[in-house]
């Protein structure tokens, strides 16, 4: 796996030029914005000025209010294109090179993403969505595990609001152990809050299969386990994988949804930001602004190293 | 009357968790004999490799015909009880070690390691051991939730009655854990 210092040398080399090109693109959305901002400030100013004429103001407020509609208009359509003309390039330039460097086997698309049957195939949701998008797919043989994540996006839509499923990053791989049947490994709420009265609340909802008690007390205290078999549960949770995935519950820093299906993983990492996307108001000149895309896709690919998948047993 | 009534309502209350805690106890006793016998399907289906494997490694490596009768023989000890028990898993974990002295003999046999039969045997064989180790973390935890159930009140009433008693965790021996030392017979 590639390391911060080799990233900087990277950076110095390859990416600086094509930083400075979109930072250019950045700079016009910025001052495009402040003008017709002012515009606007200007218009609404001088109306305002024109007290002592209220007349003009009572007489021209139709035609007053279509200006301001037309320039509001202007500003948002404006703003959409630019921006999503900037996110494609910023996506072409950086995130693709970023890729790359991080393993040359993996590849990159913007506006593709993890199909639905396979996201389905995690089991991860107790509803069918009747939304589903998603996007940046990453995809690929790194370390000699097939690997593949993406942005995605999958909600109910009810008549009058729409019920977010699951907004994230969802990462597939193949395990390193081939079995049959399912295990779960989802974030324990009711251990923080309940302690040992959890286990005797959790063994009461069968809907994903047995609850499995493991042995490492850490793993534990994050984490319930759901099987449909038990010698198959710890087979695949051997002990040092629960360490190795305390570990990367830790670095990522927020609750992850793990599931091991006939000899695949899934992991749901929920977040509300799309970590592929650029920041409008951040300068990309700054160059942790730019190590942090780095480092986000680096977790996430190195999550084949941080649970051994590349080593067969 | 009410009074009748109430004792009933009280006894028929006790009678009731007295089932249901009756019932527990079977399922857990059940679980304990069901993973039991999952773990003794495991050994066996590697008790059917043994002499595959011997057979292979002796082809390259006939000299080394103690490691081989120790094998053998633990296999034909274990194969002969009826049921698994901690004797059994005692002497599965020194085949255990066996194995290990096999895999550990074959580095010296570079024509061995690179033989397909051999790569095949040792990959099932890996995966085997695997699924053992895991045989007996789910047996033990199925015996630890057993134990706590006979043993913690009120169900320790009702499994006195009922006359459970403890079982036994299958334990790695301390000679296993040590470091395999192997001697070449050349």
């Amino acid at each position: 796996m590639k390391t911060s210092e080799d990233f900087k040398n990277f950076y110095d080399t390859v990416l600086i030029p094509d930083t400075k090109k979109l930072e250019s693109i950045r700079n016009k959305i910025i001052y495009s914005f402040i003008l017709v901002g002012f515009l606007l400030l200007m218009l609404v100013t001088l109306t305002l000025v024109d007290l002592n004429n209220m007349y003009l103001l009572i007489k021209y407020r139709h035609l007053f209010i279509i200006i301001s509609i037309i320039i509001l208009l202007s500003i948002t359509i404006l703003y959409l294109v630019v921006k999503f003309y900037y996110v494609i390039k910023f996506k072409q330039l950086i995130i693709n090179k970023i890729i790359n460097f991080i393993d040359e086997n993996l590849n990159y698309s913007s506006n593709k993403y993890i199909d639905y049957c396979t996201f389905m195939k995690s089991r991860l949701l107790l509803s069918v969505p009747n939304t589903y998008s998603g996007s940046d797919l990453v995809y690929g043989k790194a370390l000699d595990t097939n690997i593949s994540f993406s942005q995605l996006y999958a909600a109910y839509k009810l008549k009058k609001h729409t019920i977010t499923l699951f907004k994230g990053v969802f990462f597939t791989a193949d395990f390193n152990k081939t079995f049959n049947g399912q295990i779960f490994v989802l974030p324990d709420a009711q251990e923080k809050m309940l302690g040992h009265m959890a286990s005797f609340i959790q063994s009461l909802d069968s809907s994903m299969g047995e609850l499995v008690k493991l042995e490492n007390l850490e793993f534990e205290k994050q984490f319930v386990v759901y099987a449909d078999d038990q010698i198959t549960a710890r087979y695949v949770l051997s002990t040092s994988l629960m360490e190795k995935i305390t570990d990367l519950k830790d670095n990522i820093g927020i609750d992850i949804y793990m599931s091991f299906i006939n000899s695949a993983l899934y992991i749901a990492i929920p977040c509300s930001n799309n970590i592929f996307n650029p920041k409008i108001l951040k300068t990309l000149l700054n160059y942790e602004i730019i190590e942090q895309y780095f480092l986000n896709l680096q977790l996430l690919v190195g999550i084949i190293e941080d649970l051994n998948l590349n080593n067969n047993v | 009357m009410l009074i009748i009534i109430a004792i009933m309502l009280i006894l028929m209350l006790i009678g009731a968790v007295a089932i249901v805690i009756y019932n527990g106890l079977i399922y857990k006793n059940n679980q304990v004999e069901s993973v039991s016998s999952t773990v003794d399907i495991l050994l066996k289906k590697r008790y059917d490799l043994i002499p595959n494997l011997v057979n292979v490694v002796k082809a390259y490596a006939k000299h080394e015909k103690d490691i081989f009768e120790k094998i053998i023989n633990l296999r034909l000890k274990a194969i002969s009880e009826q049921k698994l028990n901690i004797e059994v898993m005692s002497i599965n974990n020194q085949i255990s070690k066996q194995i290990d002295c096999i895999m550990a003999i074959s580095e010296n046999y570079p024509e061995l390691k690179a033989s397909k039969n051999f790569l095949h045997l040792q990959k099932t064989l890996c995966e085997i051991e695997e699924q053992i180790s895991a045989g007996r973390r789910a047996y033990n935890a199925a015996v630890t939730d057993y134990n706590n159930a006979i043993q913690m009140f009120p169900s320790s009433i009702i499994a006195d009655l009922a006359r459970y008693t403890p079982k036994d965790l299958f334990q790695i021996e301390q000679s296993n854990k040590d470091n395999i030392e192997v001697k070449f017979n050349i």
